[in-house]
């Protein structure tokens, strides 16, 4: 099976710091694939080189056969590439609706002349996207709260309308950085039964995750990354038996994480 | 940011500050006796009650006004009252005609000034309106919007004289298209750029525009150009010329105004917003934020432009005052004192700033001399106590509280 993302040898560097060195990556649809590693390990520049927001150093990112690498990050958006923030990144002064309407946007045709006429095919598309972003709200679990201002949500919610807004662009790969950061752990189990649900609908998920038990629950594969580097991949089972892995990540404390 | 603790006393420590700074200019005054060379400083009460009953009737009417507001959030509705009213306003046709209807009708018991204060109010509301789409809905700051409205103004003026056969309403298209054009010029090489480059290259590109205004022979120098009376609002039939200008304007306006509301209900005003919001995520969403910063910006010096042919066509003459870093300050003062973000707001904003200065000049004439301190002490005072402005678009409220 050809997978959907294909990023080989990536590399990025702040002046003498090598923040990603060689990683590649390779994500198929319908499956979940996670970054693990120490923090400072280089996970989320690597998705925001895999994103357009930073030009790659070296190396080379596809998708779905064609290359992605060095496209500015709206171009990435549109190519089916979609990610959420670590620090979630929503825009606040909007609403919850509005939001992922937001994320409709390179889906929807230009028509200048038609918005500003209101022309029939015009009100027609722009029903289309308000239904279209009702149903990822609902997908989500924010049916209800569609008129909500996004600064006014709970955090777990916020963070479940940036997965609604990233899934608005019909992206092929998501990625999502720390879609469990600050949750509560009952908050976490629903937001890896959504993240399982997104992967079902033939979705390529690239998962950045520090809850060990989850991340080896859901995974299909794990790439370990640290000091910017690749330094085990595998099933679940592999990484765990990993003594690097062990070493880097796992060894430092008495008991692992979760 | 972290404010002190009583943030009234703040408030009224920087209202205190500028009250003294400030003291010597409205109370006292410097006599020289040409016989003696002595200079006296002398006590002289005029100027500064000539300022005070400016400032407190403009108070007490943007009290009144966000008192109202305020009311309504409280017994009315969850949603805001100026904002509900404009929409419901702009999203029917026939309540656009009504109004239309009875604004024109209200022209016919006006009398002369009055249709010409209205007429300027209503361009500078179409300015008002404009300058919102880019420092509202896209959050870029524009400090030299007045060389659009110059713009319009000369374009109009210079083509009436080059084809004696242009009609008056060619005003409208032509200066949109011209200054739009002009604008999409100055803002492809800043827009590429992040950050407040925008404000200064426009503040830059007004101050020399007014210099070649006054330098080409074309544009008349100081004296401006008299626009050819064929290209002028005439009098229709029993509608003399002044009513015209006034119903003109007031279609204008509203047509300004519903174009700026539908471009902001649909998606292109919803990723203004996202990019205002977060430049990045908004990227992420698929927005290619170089090109739609520069669409909003097209389009607001575009509808400077109309205000600016709409204003040689009423007037009849041009002259390089329309460029004046003091017209661009005053259209700012408009929006910030309506409220940044608010269609609603950038109306009532130029009809307050517009009115009240002018109608004070009748009853005080000296104070044509503050103007420009009446508009810093009115946006001073607009950040402090109330930083969304009087109609107080709810998307901006938080984030200038300072809630996050």
């Amino acid at each position: 099976m050809t997978p959907v993302l294909k990023a080989t040898g990536v590399s990025k560097a702040f002046g003498g710091l090598k923040a990603v060195s060689a990683v590649s990556i390779e994500s198929h649809a319908g499956q979940i694939l996670s970054i693990i590693g120490p923090n400072g390990a280089g996970k989320t520049t690597f998705f925001n080189c895999l994103s357009g927001i930073y030009p790659l150093d070296s190396g080379t990112v596809e998708l779905g056969g064609g290359r992605i690498d060095g496209l500015a990050p709206h171009l990435v958006s549109r190519a089916g590439l979609s990610r959420s923030f670590q620090n979630i990144r929503l825009f606040p002064e909007m609403t919850a609706l509005q939001n992922v309407q937001v994320g409709r946007f390179a889906r929807s045709p230009r028509q200048i002349l038609g918005t500003i006429l209101r022309t029939r095919a015009w009100r027609d598309r722009e029903r289309a996207s308000l239904e279209r972003s009702e149903e990822l709200l609902a997908f989500v679990g924010l049916g209800d709260r569609a008129d909500s201002w996004a600064r006014a949500l709970p955090y777990g919610l916020q963070r479940r309308l940036e997965v609604a807004r990233a899934l608005a662009t019909d992206p092929k790969v998501l990625l999502l950085d720390e879609p469990g950061a600050g949750m509560n752990p009952q908050e976490i189990v629903e937001m890896m039964a959504l993240v399982k649900s997104i992967a079902k609908l033939g979705v390529a998920v690239v998962v950045i995750e520090h809850h060990m038990k989850l991340v080896m629950e859901i995974s299909d594969r794990i790439v370990v990354l640290d000091h910017g580097e690749p330094i085990a991949e595998g099933s679940p089972d592999e990484i765990r038996r990993d003594p690097r892995v062990v070493e880097a990540y796992l060894g430092r404390s008495e008991e692992p994480h979760g | 940011m972290s404010l002190p603790k009583n943030i009234f006393g703040a408030r009224a420590a920087i209202l205190g500050g500028l009250a003294i700074l400030t003291a010597p200019f409205l109370w006292t005054r410097l006599d020289p006796d040409f016989a003696t060379g002595f200079v006296s400083l002398r006590l002289v009460p005029e100027n500064g009650i000539q300022f005070l009953s400016v400032v407190v009737p403009a108070a007490l009417v943007a009290l009144a006004i966000a008192g109202l507001g305020r009311l309504w959030a409280r017994y009315g509705s969850s949603k805001p009252l100026f904002e509900t009213a404009s929409h419901r306003l702009f999203e029917s046709p026939r309540a656009m005609a009504a109004t239309f209807a009875a604004l024109a009708a209200a022209g016919f018991v006006m009398r002369g000034k009055a249709l010409s204060l209205g007429t300027f109010v209503c361009i500078h509301m179409m300015l008002a309106i404009g300058l919102n789409v880019t420092i509202g809905f896209t959050g870029l700051l524009v400090l030299g919007y007045a060389a659009f409205y110059a713009t319009g103004a000369y374009t109009f003026a210079i083509a009436a004289h080059a084809l004696p056969v242009l009609p008056t309403w060619a005003a409208l298209p032509l200066g949109f298209t011209v200054a739009a054009g002009v604008g999409f010029l100055v803002g492809l090489p800043c827009l590429r750029l992040r950050g407040d480059y925008l404000a200064i290259v426009t503040l830059g590109f007004a101050e020399a525009l007014r210099e070649i205004l006054r330098n080409l022979s074309v544009t008349g120098g100081d004296m401006g150009l008299v626009v050819p009376m064929q290209a002028r609002i005439k009098a229709i039939g029993p509608v003399g010329q002044g009513h015209a200008s006034w119903i003109a304007a007031v279609g204008v306006t509203l047509l300004v105004a519903l174009f700026v509301h539908r471009l902001y209900h649909s998606r292109i005003g919803r990723a203004w917003i996202a990019i205002r919001e977060d430049e990045t995520a908004a990227a992420m969403m698929g927005i290619p934020v170089v090109r739609l910063k520069l669409l909003a910006f097209t389009v607001s010096a575009g509808l400077a432009g109309t205000a600016g042919a709409f204003f040689a066509g009423f007037a009849g003459f041009v002259d390089p005052s329309t460029a004046t870093f003091e017209q661009s300050v005053l259209i700012l003062a408009m929006v910030i004192l309506g409220g940044i973000g608010s269609l609603p707001g950038s109306i009532l904003g130029a009809a307050l700033l517009y009115l009240a200065p002018t109608l004070l000049r009748d009853w005080f004439p000296a104070i044509s001399d503050y103007r420009l301190f009446f508009f810093g002490c009115i946006l001073v005072a607009m950040m402090l106590f109330r930083p969304q402005g009087l109609c107080g678009s709810p998307r901006h409220k938080l984030e200038l509280e300072g809630a996050s």
